[in-house]
């Protein structure tokens, strides 16, 4: 349990880094392409003191990143053993295409300003994207294969992998991908918004601000609708086809019948075994429809599974429901700042500006939120269908050295945390390097 | 050669580089305290700033392709090293995280801290792998049903805890030399002064690794010593004439020839080690039938085919697009400040 605990925690910490780093690192591509080919002074200011930003989030990102690579085999051990075969194979590839890439080129990339030429610069900026981007792409590999295992056989109480491929595009990881990462890039474009938002607010650097919020915003605009549709809808598609229980979890589906109605608005209530559902907002029939194409469409409810083999209820349905009404409010918002822009009314107003501030955390709230949402919903699962969370800790750990582990990470974390935001705020209190 | 025993090869020419990548950066890390002067000390910092996140992932990855061709290996090994590993993780993240933050505030306090973390940072590091490589040596207590008996006191023993200081004044020696030669190069510190650190540091490190040498003979030996004794020879030969080659090279004021033998001699350590250890991964010292070697404890062979034919493609292009960058660099030194941060 405190296993879990220790992996929940440092998952999480990590992630947020990687939501601002891997969310920005396209619209820091953009505005130093932007910089090179209008040869335009204030988008290299721009670039220059978002990389800086970044490189601070990516050094985060990446020293916790390590503790979770290590974390499978001290605090997973079983699970590890178990499933090294197929579940390897991606973390090794990883480490071996993205990360390289990408580590290697961020030194070219923040100490070649200047020294290197326009071109290669560029072209380090590339490659550092470019990295990051395949690094998140063999981790939702490695995850997806937990959602939905494929291409392996099972052989003396161990995995052992068949196909490859079969193992890397199994049913979720594309769907998955694709809503990881573009929710990521929203976190990214508001991040980079919202500073810009602040330094017009207090007048630290106009020209710089209002580039950065209307880069951010047309990356935020494009990315928040592209996030519900189609790969927020491909991703739910995938989890009702390959994941029912967790589906039915998600959606609140009592009973199995035909014309299920869609939850708008409910409220979890937990007392079984009385109906777990407050609905309060309900469109009947519509699940149905959406879901199968058709109202008289079957979908199996949480009544037909055994308990023992269904997610916490509450859990993961308030944290599914939450993200998507996150997830609408920044399409709402982001849209509303595009109307401004079209009706060049956005500089002038201080209190969108204000808004735009007070955005920055909440894509990250909506990511953890998802994430909770799709790790939750896979319990009690480590690997659906395949191997339960219950099995796969470590067994040669007692848990006493877990906990002194645990409390050291946590004490570290929040020392790490704070000075994280304390640089970032001094940061951007100072602003860009006038030249 | 069967792709096990490819596997093994591979996994050896990492930790290899890694040792040899990063163990400069670290030796920097903890030396650099050493030099009171801010300008002094930004010179070192420049010379690991846009390289140390490169080379640790040899590191990283490292433990991503063991996990993929020895996943039993690796849950046992990182398992049974659970405080060891996190405490390493931790000097990790506190480096790696001091070096970047270094220069983003500027006041002395801030600068000291940073400066205190880098080099703690480091010297944990270096210590760490080192009490963990001596481990490794000695063996694992596993019986024959695969059971490990692991209390922290076996893990810190007089042996790996020699380990760990050699572990320690290996890479500070390596470290100094490369400062020598990039200052050397770039005329930027005193290389001469640089040099002579190293001969001193050289001579503690004959000195820790004669009582190893000894240790481990009146210990007999461990019993896996005796694959290929011919080859096994002709390595330690070529490891004292490269380690009697450095306090030379480094007095002649020729410290890239000496930071080469260093780097010599830190690979052909780790060969020696693993030639002799080999097929063995983790050794038992209790019931030695009871090791897990490259054999029982692989992923299946195709497994093994796929991370072979990544491992092929992608690390000779890591490698190439590392030098990419150092060449990159290298055209134009940045002088004294640390370019840009």
């Amino acid at each position: 349990m405190l296993s879990r605990w220790q992996f929940a925690i440092t998952v999480g910490f990590h992630f947020v880094f990687v939501s601002i780093s891997l969310g920005m690192v396209w619209l820091l591509f953009a505005s130093e392409s932007l910089g090179f080919f209008k040869n335009a002074p204030d988008w290299k200011r721009l670039s220059k003191f978002f990389a800086r930003l970044f490189i601070i989030t990516f050094a985060f990102g990446a020293a916790t990143g390590v503790v979770m690579e290590f974390q499978f085999g001290t605090n997973w051990a079983r699970f590890s053993d178990f499933s090294g075969d197929v579940f390897g194979p991606p973390l090794a590839i990883e480490t071996m295409t993205a990360f390289f890439l990408e580590s290697v080129f961020i030194g070219l990339y923040i100490f070649g300003r200047g020294r290197v030429g326009p071109r290669v610069h560029l072209f380090s900026a590339f490659m550092v994207a470019l990295g990051a981007t395949i690094s998140a792409f063999w981790i939702i590999v490695a995850n997806s294969w937990m959602q939905t295992p494929a291409g392996y056989a099972l052989d003396h109480g161990k995995v052992i992998l068949t196909d490859f491929y079969a193992s890397i595009f199994n049913p979720s990881t594309l769907p998955r991908f694709f809503h990881t990462v573009f929710g990521l890039m929203i976190a990214g474009s508001l991040f980079v918004a919202g500073i810009g938002a602040y330094f017009i607010l207090r007048k630290i650097d106009k020209p710089v601000g209002i580039r950065a919020v209307k880069l951010g915003l047309a990356f935020g605009v494009i990315c928040s609708i592209l996030e519900l549709f189609p790969f927020g809808h491909w991703s739910i598609m995938q989890v009702a086809h390959t994941q029912p229980e967790k589906f039915a979890t998600f959606e609140a589906i009592e009973k199995t019948q035909a014309r299920q109605p869609f939850v708008i608005f409910g409220m979890p209530i937990t007392t079984p075994p009385e109906s777990r559902l407050k609905c309060l907002i309900c469109i009947p029939s519509l699940l149905s429809l959406v879901t199968f194409g058709s109202t008289e469409s079957v979908i199996r409810g949480l009544d037909s599974y055994k308990p023992q083999d269904l997610p916490p209820f509450a859990l993961t349905f308030s944290t599914f429901h939450l993200m998507v009404y996150l997830g609408l409010l920044f399409i709402a918002f982001t849209a509303w700042g595009i109307w401004k822009w079209y009706r060049s009314k956005l500089e002038e107003s201080r209190f969108y500006m204000m808004g735009l501030l007070l955005f920055i955390p909440l894509p990250l709230v909506a990511i953890q939120l998802g994430w909770i949402t799709a790790e939750v919903g896979r319990q009690p699962w480590i690997i659906y269908g395949v191997m339960r969370t219950t099995d796969a800790s470590s067994a040669n750990v007692a848990s006493a050295t877990v906990g002194l582990s645990l409390s050291s990470i946590i004490i570290l974390y929040s020392i790490l945390g704070l000075v994280y935001t304390g640089i970032m705020t001094y940061l951007v209190k100072r602003g860009p390097d006038k030249e | 050669m069967d792709l096990n025993t490819i596997s093994y090869a591979i996994l050896g020419a990492m930790l290899a580089l890694y040792v040899i990548l990063d163990g400069y950066d670290l030796g920097i890390g903890i030396l650099h305290l050493f030099t009171r002067d801010e300008s002094k000390r930004l010179a070192y910092l420049n010379m690991v700033g846009p390289y140390w996140d490169g080379h640790e992932v040899w590191l990283i990855s490292f433990g991503g392709v063991l996990f993929a061709a020895f996943p039993h290996v690796y849950a046992v090994l990182v398992s049974v090293f659970y405080l060891e590993f996190f405490a390493l993780l931790l000097a990790i993240i506190l480096r790696n995280v001091a070096i970047e933050l270094r220069n983003k505030h500027h006041s002395p306090l801030w600068h000291r801290t940073c400066d205190y973390c880098f080099s703690v940072g480091s010297l944990l590091t270096a210590l760490l792998l080192g009490v963990m490589g001596g481990n490794w040596l000695l063996g694992m207590p596993i019986d024959q049903h695969g059971n490990i008996y692991s209390k922290t006191a076996s893990v810190f023993s007089i042996f790996s805890v020699l380990t760990g200081v050699a572990g320690v004044t290996l890479l500070c020696m390596h470290g100094s030399l490369f400062a020598s030669f990039k200052a050397q190069k770039e005329n930027i510190l005193h290389s001469r002064q640089l040099s002579k650190t190293s001969i001193w540091i050289w001579s503690a490190n004959l000195l820790i690794l004669i009582i190893l040498e000894l240790l481990l003979v009146q210990k007999q030996g461990p019993q896996w010593a005796n694959n290929h004794p011919l080859l096994a020879s002709i390595i330690l030969a070529f490891i004292t004439a490269a380690f009697a080659y450095i306090p030379f090279a480094a007095y002649k004021d020729r410290p890239l020839r000496a930071f080469t033998a260093s780097s010599l001699v830190l690979a052909s350590v780790l060969a020696i080690m693993s030639l002799q250890m080999f097929p063995n991964l983790v050794f038992s010292r209790i019931t030695p039938s009871a090791s897990l070697t490259g054999y029982n404890s692989a992923s299946g062979p195709y497994t093994m085919k796929v991370v072979l034919v990544c491992a092929a493609i992608f690390l000779p292009l890591a490698l190439l697009y590392n030098f990419y960058v150092y060449y990159m660099l290298e055209a134009k030194p940045a002088k004294g400040k640390p370019s840009l941060y």
